[in-house]
């Protein structure tokens, strides 16, 4: 945060003497170097305005969690009741279950299937390239709404259709194709994909493609290169994807809304406490997982410092 | 790029099955989840509402001839999303600027970090929280100590406002953030060195080169706003009232499917007009301000 | 509570109330609360075993069906309207797990229903919606022979029989309630006791202050009641009439929403259109509570017990409406929810506390100038178009 290295007052680039041009020029100098510098606190005291914004509501469900009394009117004292309450609430811990397996399972989909589909897609011929890249991006404007209560029409015809006929081939015991936690996956993995792929192909336009064309006429098989080659530079855009696939999936209200079923998810158990008079526990849910946030990304940048220190070539400072 | 290379790269069997092979999920699922979903919702837009609620088969387009009754809807939607978006602009832009250009080393980290994490809590809750401080028991309460009686923050487009600025505001950061960062700071530091002031600067030198990443969070934060619904039924109580829940509300209360299908087809279709044209747009302006600056 | 067994220590009445509504609260500890002192001790001691209030004792027949009842069973129902406590005793006596799907208002319900293939069993819809679900089979036809435990003289016949679902052959009422004032006396000065008060009152003196329930039938109901016409017009130049009163009044109100309960608790709204069950709970935390019916009409309703025509589990899905429609499941059931019972045996069976509550159980003559909301005003295109234009005006 040093102000800029060249100071007013030291010699002048266009070779005249200092004592020329006379004091002026030092004042407009020092001028320039103050408004810089309140400029730079302006920043700064903005800047923590903004956190601050950022954090108010946080703190103020972290600090609800540990309040002893229920109503956001009394704050009596420290409490833990509401975590031991929030562990034990069934409902709570299914929808738990639940979102933690459709995100899980949205995030690996997304990944895999939006980088797959992202390295082939330079390869495609012009028209069919032009098709993937129309589709990834209707994917990503079509609005949550308008997927979750299409793709729940969609699917119950799909099963009206099915489920007799599964019932004719295999009899009594055929499996019943029902609204549930796949049809989320099956949404969610729909945005989430294109969103992968957005991300790799941006980076992929960034990467050394020399490396990539020195490893071909090496003559490596194209899954060496792949895996030695473009997997390493690709990987921040790769694991950025799925750690938004994951937490898109783990937010989500409402295409869940549409397209759950019977599964409760924890968006829609907290959308329904919330209707009904936050339950405080919610609170407890929200800073455990705040926590585990938090030590996920203190754990992650303590690798990546950790690989830095170690690695050092090619990697990004 | 020596042309050598490429022509055996081409010359390689089986590449071109390869490559369909890698794509071949990808687009079953498009297809799967995404164009016959919106078929059939095009396929309900022109039919009829049946007796009990539901679709009954039909052609016809007096569905989106009723469309006009949501007009305001409409107008508010895109109101409301334009106008937070560009807020949303305005308060991230000096903090992103802040972060990449005035920071430095490991400091940067946490705090890209530190923008991130809010957005780590669930949305739901966040918004409850801000519902809890506009009620009558937060802000107003400590405005009445003051002498500011009976204001009313909550159920209000101002609350509205306040919810969606908060929520998407991290999305806006993080691409302009990505995209100072990459700032040469000796262009800065040789623009000052020719006299150009601090406003000079950064209107010739940081504007065009955030330009990608401004873009971006525009449209990384306008289409989200857009589809949104939670935050108009939470902070804004049922009166401000959105697309979405104009939308939901047509499939849910009404039960008149085929004219919420028939929204729903056109706000599709608005949307990608929209954004298309605004994304060509913008690369245009982007591409001509580059070329005419000095870089 | 802790000394809820010290006979000294006198409780005040509304203390009283308060607990005796609280859910976990046994009969043995009220009765010693209430300064009965060692005598109701004595007493409580020397009743029956299954004299711990009214835990659920009598285990559900399997309905005839000699098959497994299977390990889950859907239900689709209201926010905070089942006992935990009465659905985990089912759970316990048969095995069947109960996945509780919370919607808030009928209309939800109809949507997953109608979407088909919901997976939902039991579903407890309101009385106005009954007749086109059963025109478009989206409930099927009650098997009394799988209800051995009906006994339909335990019954209020006023309940019974309705028009909405004649002879009962698809549905057995759970709790019925009415559409009422719900408002904070420390604020609302004056009582507002008709619905034509409500709606001028909403516009002026409680600018801000007031709101309304998102559900057609109720507040589009009152208005026009307001107005002076039947809560179930589908007149349009009535609906008009009523569609401009609320348009003008929209900017005022603090919000149109279902979830009356955190505002009302909270004072950013002061008076409310509300539901029986949602007066009584804010009463329960708030001593200036009330929540009245109007006197110039409005909304009865009842919720009734269906089985879904696709139900993956019919036959548990017996087994549990055999089983929460018995009295001493009915009464459990009504002392925590707080909404009134259709059942009279049940009712006979709560706690006085709950039983002899005005609000809870009102007097037959406040009820005389109700009505039930109709199937016709229901899935009428036009009220439910007049009451969307209202939402989406500006």
């Amino acid at each position: 945060m040093a102000s800029p290295a060249h100071a007013s007052g030291g010699p002048r680039r266009d070779g005249l003497p200092a004592s020329e041009t006379g004091g002026t020029d030092i004042r407009a100098g020092r001028r320039a170097a103050r408004l810089e510098r309140i400029g730079e606190r302006t920043a700064w005291i903005y800047t923590g305005l903004v956190f601050g914004f950022l954090f108010l509501p946080i703190l103020i469900v972290v600090i609800y969690s540990f309040n002893a009394g229920r109503h956001v009117t009394e704050l009596t004292g420290f409490s833990t009741q509401w975590y031991t309450i929030a562990w034990s609430d069934r409902f709570l811990m299914n929808a738990l279950r639940n979102s933690l397996t459709i995100a899980t399972t949205t995030a690996v989909l997304a990944t895999v299937m939006g980088t797959a589909s992202a390295l082939a897609m330079d390869r495609l011929s012009p028209r069919l390239r032009w098709l993937m890249e129309l589709l990834t991006y209707v994917a990503i404007i079509v609005p949550g709404i308008v997927i979750g209560i299409a793709t729940l029409i969609f699917l119950v015809t799909a099963f009206d259709w099915l489920n007799p006929w599964l019932a004719y081939l295999a009899g009594v015991d055929a499996p019943h194709l029902g609204l549930g936690a796949a049809s989320v996956v099956a949404a969610h993995t729909l945005f989430t994909m294109a969103i992968v792929n957005v991300l790799v192909r941006t980076r992929m336009r960034g990467m050394d493609r020399n490396l990539v064309e020195a490893s071909e006429d090496l003559f490596a098989t194209p899954w060496r290169t792949f895996v030695q080659v473009t997997f390493p530079q690709l990987l921040p855009a790769i694991m950025a994807g799925a750690l938004l696939a994951f937490t898109f999936s783990f937010d989500d209200f409402i295409i869940a809304f549409f397209t759950s079923g019977q599964d409760q998810t924890v968006p829609i158990y907290l959308f329904a406490s919330i209707r009904r008079g936050v339950n405080p526990s919610v609170n407890a849910i929200a800073t455990v997982l705040l926590g585990v946030t938090i030590m996920a990304i203190v754990l992650a940048g303590l690798v990546y410092r950790r690989g830095q220190r170690r690695g050092g070539a090619g990697a990004q400072g | 790029m020596p042309r050598t290379s490429r022509v055996a790269q081409n010359d390689r069997p089986g590449r071109g099955s390869r490559a369909a092979l890698l794509v071949l999920p990808a687009t079953l699922w498009y297809v799967g989840f995404l164009v016959a979903p919106l078929i059939v919702l095009a396929i309900m837009s022109v039919g009829v509402r049946s007796p009990n609620g539901g679709y009954q088969p039909a052609l016809t387009l007096e569905q989106f001839a009723n469309l006009t009754t949501r007009i305001t809807p409409l107008t508010n939607t895109l109101g409301l999303a334009a106008l937070n978006t560009f807020i949303c602009l305005l308060v991230a832009f000096p903090v992103a600027y802040t972060l990449a250009l005035k920071v430095r080393g490991n400091w940067k980290l946490v705090l890209v970090a530190l923008v991130v994490i809010p957005f780590w809590t669930s949305f739901l809750i966040r918004t409850y929280a801000w519902m809890t401080l506009l009620g009558a028991n937060g802000v107003p309460r400590i405005l009445g100590w003051v002498g500011f009686e009976d204001v009313q923050l909550l159920n209000t487009p101002f609350a509205v406002s306040l919810g969606i600025v908060y929520n998407y505001l991290p999305l806006m950061v993080l691409p302009i953030f990505v995209s100072l960062e990459r700032l040469d700071r000796s262009f800065m530091e040789a623009s000052r060195d020719l006299g150009a002031g601090p406003v000079a600067t950064i209107r010739q030198i940081v504007l065009p080169l955030a330009a990608p990443g401004i873009l971006s969070g525009i449209v990384l934060v306008f289409i989200p706003i857009m589809g949104e619904y939670l935050i108009p039924i939470l902070l804004g109580g049922g009166k401000t009232y959105f697309l979405g829940n104009a939308l939901a509300d047509l499939f849910l209360q009404s039960r008149n499917w085929p004219f919420g299908s028939a929204l729903a087809t056109l706000f599709v279709i608005g949307m990608v007009v929209l954004v298309a044209g605004y994304l060509a747009l913008s690369r245009r302006l982007v591409r001509a301000g580059r070329e005419s600056s000095l870089l | 509570m802790t000394n809820g067994r010290d006979p000294a220590r006198r409780r005040d009445p509304a203390e009283i109330t308060r607990l005796a509504i609280e859910r976990r609260m046994s009969r043995r500890t009220f009765l010693a609360g209430t300064g009965a002192g060692i005598g109701a001790l004595a007493l409580a001691a020397c009743a029956p075993s299954s004299g711990a209030s009214n835990a659920p004792s009598a285990a559900p027949s399997s309905g005839g069906a000699t098959g497994n009842l299977g390990d889950t069973l859907n239900l689709a129902t209201w926010p905070n309207y089942h006992s935990q406590e009465v659905l985990d005793a089912f759970t316990s006596l048969t095995g069947v797990a109960i996945n509780v799907g919370v919607y808030g208002s009928t209309e939800e319900m109809e949507a997953k229903i109608r979407a088909g293939n919901s997976g939902i069993d039991v579903v407890v819809p309101s009385n106005y919606a009954i007749e086109g679900w059963v025109a478009d089979g989206l409930i099927e036809e009650l098997d009394y022979g799988k209800l051995p435990s009906f006994v339909k003289a335990d019954w209020n016949a006023r309940f019974m029989d309705q028009a909405f679902d004649k002879g009962n052959t698809v549905s057995i009422p759970k709790n019925w309630g009415t559409t009422g004032i719900a408002y904070r006396s420390s604020k609302v000065t004056e009582p507002v006791t008709t619905w034509k008060q409500f709606f001028d009152a909403a516009g002026t003196t409680y600018d801000g202050k007031a709101m309304i329930v998102d559900h057609q039938i109720s507040s589009f109901g009152s208005a026009a009641v307001a107005m002076g016409y039947s809560l179930n017009t589908i007149d349009p130049t009535e609906m008009a009439a009523v569609e401009a009163m609320l348009t003008a009044l929209k900017p005022k109100l603090f919000a149109i929403s279902s979830d009356v309960q955190p505002p009302l608790r909270a004072l950013d709204t002061w008076l409310s259109i509300a539901w029986t069950g949602d007066g009584v709970q804010v009463g329960r935390d708030n001593e200036d509570a009330r929540y009245v019916v109007a006197e110039d009409g409005g909304e009865l309703w009842i919720d009734s017990y269906t089985v879904a025509a696709d139900a993956p589990h019919r036959d548990a899905a017996y087994a549990f409406i055999d089983y929460i429609t018995q009295p001493e499941q009915a009464a459990a059931e009504t002392e925590y929810c707080l909404f009134p019972h259709a059942n009279d045996k049940a009712t006979a069976l709560l706690i006085d506390e709950v039983k002899n509550n005005p609000v809870i159980y009102p007097s037959a003559d406040s009820l005389v100038a109700l009505e039930y909301a109709v199937n016709a005003t229901y899935n009428s295109p036009e009220r439910a178009e007049a009451w969307a234009r209202i939402k989406a005006s500006a």
